[in-house]
């Protein structure tokens, strides 16, 4: 797939002898919603880290626009606009909640040390622009009336939500999400799915680690499924639903024993 | 925030004004002491804003005081020039400091720093003939800046004190914009941080080297002032000193530095005052040890520095006081680090513009 906006080949992720991720090969296309999922332990969020580059593949590669990625640290791959969310929210609980965004700006803002301490015309201007980009996400992700607070009190559904603000105030090009609607009611999940659709439309590229099974059916345009670090399936969110081998993996079977046909997801 | 301006304002007043009415020279001579450890300790809380710690920054205070000491003693250069060549010294040292250090984990890069304090303190004492050894260097020339003599405790206050102000500015202005917020996003999650983009390692080597230069500053101004250095008041003892400082004023809070540095300054003049009247039999370590434990009692009660205790205490007062009708939290909040972001009012949800 020569069009792809990132592609894995044949990647690999060992932890001593623990195999975390076994020649997983995928392309994502521009503008697609690609799901991955997979039972605990799958390897999807090992697969997040290796992209992202906060582990290095034992195997394999990654390419991002045609570039190779090996090597280059996650805050240089972050700099070229794959932005991430944590399994277990990193929000910065000593900051506010809008000062956690602002930080999600700092890709797109060059203010350096001198500039910030002499307070210069354009370190000011910057710092406004960049309060209003950070009010726009919140807004975005429903937080507009917890700006002020200090992040660390918001309850844990809320810091998913932050740290999603925080990662679209970074203006990403390829957004991965990790487990984005745990914690959110069913109509907070419900936004959560229109928001990545709007994105979508204006241009943001997704690959959302889910385990809510509506939300991967309503959102995505692919999946993608790991068991004990293999890719057993792709396709779309009804193949997927009819796959023998993810039934098997769901259901905690051996692919050998699923019978032919006549089952179907409980 | 303009009462953050004011509060500095005023404070900027009624410093200008003690020489004229402090009833002795005594409280000149110890405001001067207070605003160069002042400059030290806004180092550390610099530092202290992403989350690392040093105990080597007595080392730079020394380092800068016996570079500047010796360029201008024997080499006869002007201080004017020996005082910047003496911070971009130590700068450079910090740097060749921080490249294998700051890779560290948190506890590794505080005994680390630990280590080059220890180094430097032994080459002050054993590198005789540079640095004159245990008996130190005497006759170091007295600041002439171009235009004008420097020589008494009043007009090295104005110097000091200015450049207390200077230097907290620009500390204020460092934490209130993009690489303060980074700085403190490393505090918060070095992994977060970096996943946005933050080049973690660049600016901690960054922050810590400013550090260093904040304290070479202040030591680079000691030596002119006091005009004799010698290695102990750059001893590890020192550095911990300076650290306790920080803690005191909260290791995050830039208006912190300046009551730390007073606080701790004071109190330690006050006990080395009374602890010998009160308990007259009793030797210096105990002078130390009572000066731990109040330490120790303020640690524990407020653990995030005074300013900030102070604050938390006025706050919870307010809200008692307040409980039949409470107060909206956001309406009393003090002045903190960093501009809040201006928030509209509550009503208006879809334009971020409205607050600015």
């Amino acid at each position: 797939m020569s069009g792809a906006l990132l592609e894995a080949q044949d990647l690999s992720r060992r932890f001593g002898g623990v195999v975390a991720l076994r020649r997983v090969s995928f392309a994502v296309a521009p503008q697609e919603i690609v799901a991955v999922i997979g039972p605990n332990g799958a390897g999807k969020t090992t697969l997040f880290n290796v992209v992202t580059g906060l582990l290095a593949p034992t195997a394999g590669r990654i390419r991002y626009r045609g570039a190779d990625l090996a090597g280059l640290s996650p805050a240089r791959i972050a700099a070229l606009g794959i932005i991430r969310t944590f399994q277990n929210p990193m929000v910065f609980g000593e900051m506010t909640v809008a000062e956690n965004v602002m930080v999600g700006c700092h890709r797109w803002t060059r203010t350096g040390l001198l500039a910030a301490a002499l307070a210069l015309p354009g370190a000011i201007h910057e710092d406004r622009l960049v309060s209003r980009a950070a009010l726009e996400a919140l807004v975005l992700v429903g937080l507009r009336d917890r700006a002020a607070d200090p992040a660390r009190d918001l309850p844990a559904g809320q810091q998913r939500l932050l740290e999603i603000a925080r990662a679209l105030a970074a203006r990403p090009t390829l957004l991965l999400l990790d487990e984005p609607t745990a914690g959110l009611s069913a109509g907070e999940a419900r936004h959560l799915v229109e928001v990545i659709r709007r994105l979508r439309a204006d241009g943001i590229t997704f690959i959302v680690i889910e385990h809510n099974m509506d939300v991967v059916m309503e959102a995505a345009d692919r999946v993608i499924v790991l068991d004990y670090g293999e890719k057993i399936a792709e396709g779309t969110p009804p193949e997927i639903q009819r796959d023998p081998r993810v039934i098997a993996a769901y259901l905690g079977e051996e692919p050998d024993a699923v019978p032919a046909a006549g089952v179907s997801l409980p | 925030m303009s009462g953050e301006r004011l509060g500095l304002a005023a404070l900027a007043v009624a410093l200008a004004a003690v020489p004229a009415l402090a009833p002795t020279a005594y409280v000149v001579t110890l405001l001067n002491v207070i605003g160069l450890y002042a400059i030290v300790t806004l180092g550390l809380i610099l530092l202290g804003c992403s989350g690392q710690v040093s105990l080597g920054q007595a080392a730079f205070y020394g380092l800068g005081a016996y570079t500047s000491a010796l360029l201008s003693r024997d080499l006869g250069w002007p201080p004017a020039a020996t005082i910047p060549l003496a911070l971009g010294l130590v700068a450079g040292t910090a740097y060749v400091v921080g490249v294998p250090t700051l890779r560290l984990a948190e506890h590794f890069f505080v005994l680390a720093t630990l280590g080059v304090g220890i180094i430097v303190n032994v080459l002050m004492v054993q590198l005789v003939p540079l640095t004159g050894g245990a008996s130190g260097l005497r006759d170091i020339p007295g600041l002439a800046l171009p235009g004008v003599r420097i020589t008494t405790d009043r007009q090295f206050y104005y110097l000091i004190w200015t450049l207390v102000f200077v230097t907290l500015i620009l500390a204020r202005n460092i934490t209130s914009h993009r690489t303060g917020r980074a700085l403190r996003a490393i505090l918060g999650s070095e992994v977060g941080a970096a996943a946005l983009g933050v080049e973690v390692s660049r600016y901690k080597m960054h922050v810590f080297v400013l550090s260093a230069v904040y304290a070479a500053l202040a030591g680079a101004l000691y030596a002119h002032y006091i005009r004799f250095i010698s290695p102990s008041p750059f001893s590890l003892y020192a550095s911990l000193f300076f650290l306790i400082m920080a803690v005191v004023g909260g290791l995050t809070n830039i208006w912190g530095g300046l009551l730390g540095a007073a606080a701790v300054t004071i109190l330690d003049q006050i006990i080395r005052a009374e602890v010998p009247r009160v308990f007259p039999r009793v030797g210096g370590e105990y002078q130390t040890a009572i000066y731990g434990i109040l330490l120790v009692l303020i640690m524990i009660f407020f653990p995030s520095g005074i300013v900030r205790g102070a604050l938390d205490l006025r706050r919870l007062l307010v809200r008692s006081a307040a409980r039949p009708a409470p107060v909206p939290a956001g309406a009393q909040d003090p002045p903190t680090l960093g501009d809040p972001p201006p928030v509209a009012p509550r009503a208006k949800p879809a334009d971020g513009g409205g607050g600015m």
